[in-house]
């Protein structure tokens, strides 16, 4: 027995020695925080942001959150609904940020049907591309429900370090100089409370109402040759959005969404995501590059389909119709806090129903008063 | 507790480290409580039912064996009874009812029992083949009756072979768990290895394997006849990896405490004809329907001819189909490996005959990979009513074999960016790493079966050990490490 435990120690010891610096490291970065944990520290007044490198939750995460918190009003899309704040309404409260918890159409009737008490009001970011005819190839319309792949017992540790190979990718994000030690051991000692190596490192992520954290230092000069580079990719044939018509598949899906909306009592509020002005430009330049030839349509169709169930659908697409310019983008196609809080207001002017949630007087003074290019808020980050 | 979770190596190292530490004499209990505590991890109550039946065959066996005639036979029937109730009454209840409530509605007769809201004890149809095993082997007066309590519980029991096999037989169980077991050196390190092997089945093959499966029979009436095929074909990976990785596993996780359980997998896919197949696939169960099912009505209509003996290889494998599960997707999966098999023994001397004519001797090389692709053919299509949850997505699967196969064929796997597969959390990578890791298991279960002999650098520890470690970390690398149960779990 001796010689064998002394053997399967000698031939564990390798093996410890490679998994304890990552494990370690992902440890402190809060990797490995259960996510009943981050639910209640973002229900305290402690502010956090979540940022994990090695793991995906936010489907599962947010659409607890919601349950638990039952908001009146949430933001139901892609990351281009991340910048909604719960800052933006009289009462913080009312509102929850499901950004990113959904990739394809499908996604909005599959998170409105796990509740059991849905919300009065849904901003829904209603993306461009989910109505690109070549769908088919993307996967935008019908995805397998993502919240019936992820209610099995989420296990962090089998998630980050296992699953998605953090015990080996720490140590290449490491050498390739993506962090360094001692940004991981101060990450505890911050006013704003990290979990994940993301939000330790870059100090990015969601924050408590769900709403993106972006604190990392923004280069105007990067966002704009980011932002010239996409439009300048954008040619007759080869679009970065390529297809010829409106999907009629992907219709078909928003119907089921806005007739279930309709059915459960939500009133929902459709918008067409911002796009940086140099490439909406450049779509419209091409109409063989054929998104913008759907896009010459994309409005007045997707429109007359919301009035139909009563439903009010804004059309941020082009930036430069509503006052805002590529200087708020934070890249080619997700605008900034600032950009946001812009289009919210038009929202808000427009609309009976999120009106008398938001004091539309105050939110222009923090518009007027922001000395930021990308955030309006006291609070970095936002 | 599943095996392929943190509970259960942190549960057997303890147990494995106690057992060889502990007072030999209390060896045999501590396994009876880690196998109560295995067992009520999944739902405790249940344990009540294993108890009842465990105590009831207990009981009838010593009975049985004490007396002879009318009230042995007696004693045989209530025991098979309190089982095959116990099991239809979990296992079947519903099936059975629904049907009739079916042929009910037909003949507008009101019928209105209600299904029973139950979920089905884990393994259960394995412990109740292990007792009847036992009961009938007594009956038969092949095996004494165990006068411990505790040791006959432990035999149904035995946490490793408790949840998912193999179905071991009283003469081959029994007598390990009367003795004391010291340590062993050879048994532990070869109990590890077999252990990590079946880990390496179970997370890198078969679990990354069924997303992909899961996601084409999600979408069966819109997936392409081509993606079909493939989902079709790795399902048959999916299964076997997914239950001879358990059975390695429980295999070896025995062997490390000093008891050897039956090979339960003797490399099934290297088989020429269906019949073949199942003496190499859950060897358990299919020596169990032989010996109390097939040789018994095989042996009553030996004088009947060759048709009555066809008829008991189809009997056979329906039930072998009901074990499965209840559902008409069983019966048809079993009638078909039986008319496959039945198909197989009638054509086999006219098979012969064109071999021959043709040239080909039963050692060439083409003819082993016809009868090898063949029976791979066959058994994946008997395998789709395995998967299918019911009949009628069985008859899906098939029909969309055939259709569309004009668009875009393989589309899934050549499409980039948010290709469908990538949604669910599989790219051309992992795809790739899947493909070389099931090469590498096909490729070991080869060298087995042609009873390669290991070269001689192998018995040098660094290259082993270099082995072993390469092994583990392409495990972790390659690994799906999500919670997701063993396919005969639910059985």
């Amino acid at each position: 027995m001796r010689t064998f435990i002394a053997h399967l120690l000698i031939f564990l010891l390798p093996l410890v020695i490679l998994f304890t610096p990552a494990f370690i490291v992902l440890f402190i970065s809060g990797e490995f925080t259960s996510l009943e944990n981050i639910g209640t520290l973002s229900r305290s007044t402690d502010r956090i942001v979540v940022g994990p490198a090695y793991s995906y939750f936010r489907s599962e995460y947010q659409l607890n959150e919601v349950s638990v918190r039952r908001p009146a009003v949430i933001a139901l899309g892609s990351s281009r609904v991340g910048e909604f704040h719960s800052e933006f309404f009289k009462n913080p409260n009312v509102f929850y940020n499901t950004s990113g918890s959904i990739g394809s159409l499908s996604g909005f009737n599959d998170f409105i049907k796990h509740l059991s008490q849905p919300p009065q009001i849904i901003i829904a970011g209603i993306d461009e591309y989910f109505f690109n005819p070549e769908n088919a190839k993307n996967n935008t319309v019908k995805r397998p429900d993502p919240f019936i792949v992820h209610t099995k017992i989420y296990d962090p540790f089998f998630e980050s370090f296992l699953r998605n190979g953090g015990w080996w990718k720490v140590y290449a994000d490491y050498f390739s100089g993506k962090f360094i030690l001692s940004d991981i051991f101060t990450c505890p000692q911050r006013d704003v409370r990290t979990i994940g190596l993301l939000a330790c490192i870059n100090n990015s992520g969601f924050t408590n109402d769900g709403s993106n954290y972006d604190n990392i230092v923004l280069y105007p000069s990067e966002i704009s040759q980011g932002i010239d580079a996409v439009a300048a990719s954008i040619t007759d044939t080869n679009g970065d959005d390529y297809g010829s018509n409106i999907s009629t598949d992907a219709i078909a899906e928003l119907r089921i969404f806005l007739t279930s909306a309709k059915e459960k009592g939500i009133n929902v509020i459709g918008f067409l995501p911002p796009i940086s002005h140099k490439e909406f430009q450049a779509l419209k330049q091409h109409p063989d590059a054929v998104y913008s030839y759907a896009f010459k349509n994309l409005y007045s169709t997707l429109a007359a389909v919301f009035k139909e169930y009563g439903f009010d659908l804004y059309d941020f697409s082009d930036i430069s119709s509503w006052g805002s310019s590529d200087d708020e983008m934070a890249e080619s196609k997700h605008g900034s806090g600032k950009m946001y809080l812009r289009l919210f207001i038009q929202m808000a002017e427009n609309n009976e129903s999120l009106a008398p949630l938001v004091d539309i007087p105050n939110l222009k003074e923090k518009l007027a008063n922001a000395t930021s290019t990308y955030f309006i808020s006291e609070i970095a980050g936002y | 507790m599943l095996f392929d979770s943190l509970q259960f190596v942190v549960f057997f190292i303890a147990i494995f480290f106690l057992y060889f530490s502990i007072p030999s004499r209390w060896q045999k209990w501590l396994l009876l409580v880690a196998s109560c505590y295995f067992y009520m991890a999944f739902i405790p109550q249940y344990i009540l039912v294993l108890f009842f039946l465990i105590t009831v065959d207990y009981f009838l066996g010593i009975k049985m064996e004490r007396t002879f005639g009318r009230t042995r036979m007696l004693y045989l029937v209530v025991s098979i009874l309190a089982n095959v109730c116990t099991l239809f009454f979990f296992k079947y209840f519903n099936f059975f009812n629904q049907n009739i409530a079916d042929i009910a509605r037909l003949i507008h007769w009101n019928y209105s029992l209600e299904s029973l809201a139950i979920i089905l004890p884990i393994g259960l149809s394995f412990h109740i083949f292990q007792s009847l095993a036992y009961i009938i082997e007594v009956y038969k007066g092949h095996f004494k009756a165990e006068q411990n309590y505790g040791t006959y519980a432990l035999y149904v029991m035995f946490f490793p072979q408790l949840v998912a096999g193999p179905i071991e037989r009283p003469s081959r169980l029994l007598p390990q768990l009367r003795i004391v077991h010291e340590f062993n050196y050879c048994n532990a390190v070869s109990g590890l290895k077999t252990m990590l092997w079946g880990f390496f089945k179970k997370i890198v093959i078969a679990n990354n394997l069924a997303l992909l499966v899961d996601f084409v029979f999600a979408h069966i009436t819109t997936a392409n006849g081509s993606v079909i095929i493939l989902a079709v074909f790795a399902f048959s990976i999916v299964l076997y990896a997914d239950f001879s990785g358990y059975s390695d596993i429980a295999v070896g996780s025995a062997r490390m405490l000093g008891i050897e359980l039956m090979q339960n997998f003797r490399q099934p896919y290297f088989s020429q004809t269906i019949a073949e197949l199942w003496r190499r696939w859950h060897i358990s169960l299919s020596s169990w329907f032989r010996d109390f099912v097939y040789s018994p009505l095989a042996w009553k209509w030996r004088e009947r001819g060759i048709w009555w003996a066809y008829f008991a290889i189809v009997i056979t494998f329906l039930l072998t189909g009901v074990w499965h599960g209840a559902g008409w997707n069983f019966v048809v999966m079993g009638f078909l490996f039986g008319f496959f098999i039945c198909f197989g023994l009638w054509t086999k001397s006219l098979r012969e005959k064109i071999w021959n004519i043709i040239g080909i001797g039963p050692r060439n090389i083409v003819r082993i990979l016809v009868g090898v692709s063949t029976t791979f053919i066959l058994t994946s299509i008997a395998w789709i009513f395995f998967r299918a949850q019911d009949l009628s997505e069985a008859l899906l699967v098939l029909k969309g074999l055939f259709t569309r196969w004009g668009q875009d064929a393989f589309s899934y796997l050549l499409c980039s960016d948010y290709c469908a597969f990538y949604a669910i959390g599989i790219g051309r990578t992992v795809l790739a790493i899947v493909g070389i890791s099931v090469v590498v298991m096909f490729a070991y279960e080869l060298f087995k079966e042609l009873n390669f002999a290991l070269p001689k650098f192998w018995y040098r520890r660094a290259v082993r050990w270099s082995l072993y470690y390469a092994f583990i970390l392409w495990m972790l690398f390659a690994g799906y490490f999500a919670p997701m149960t063993f396919i005969y779990f639910k059985f």
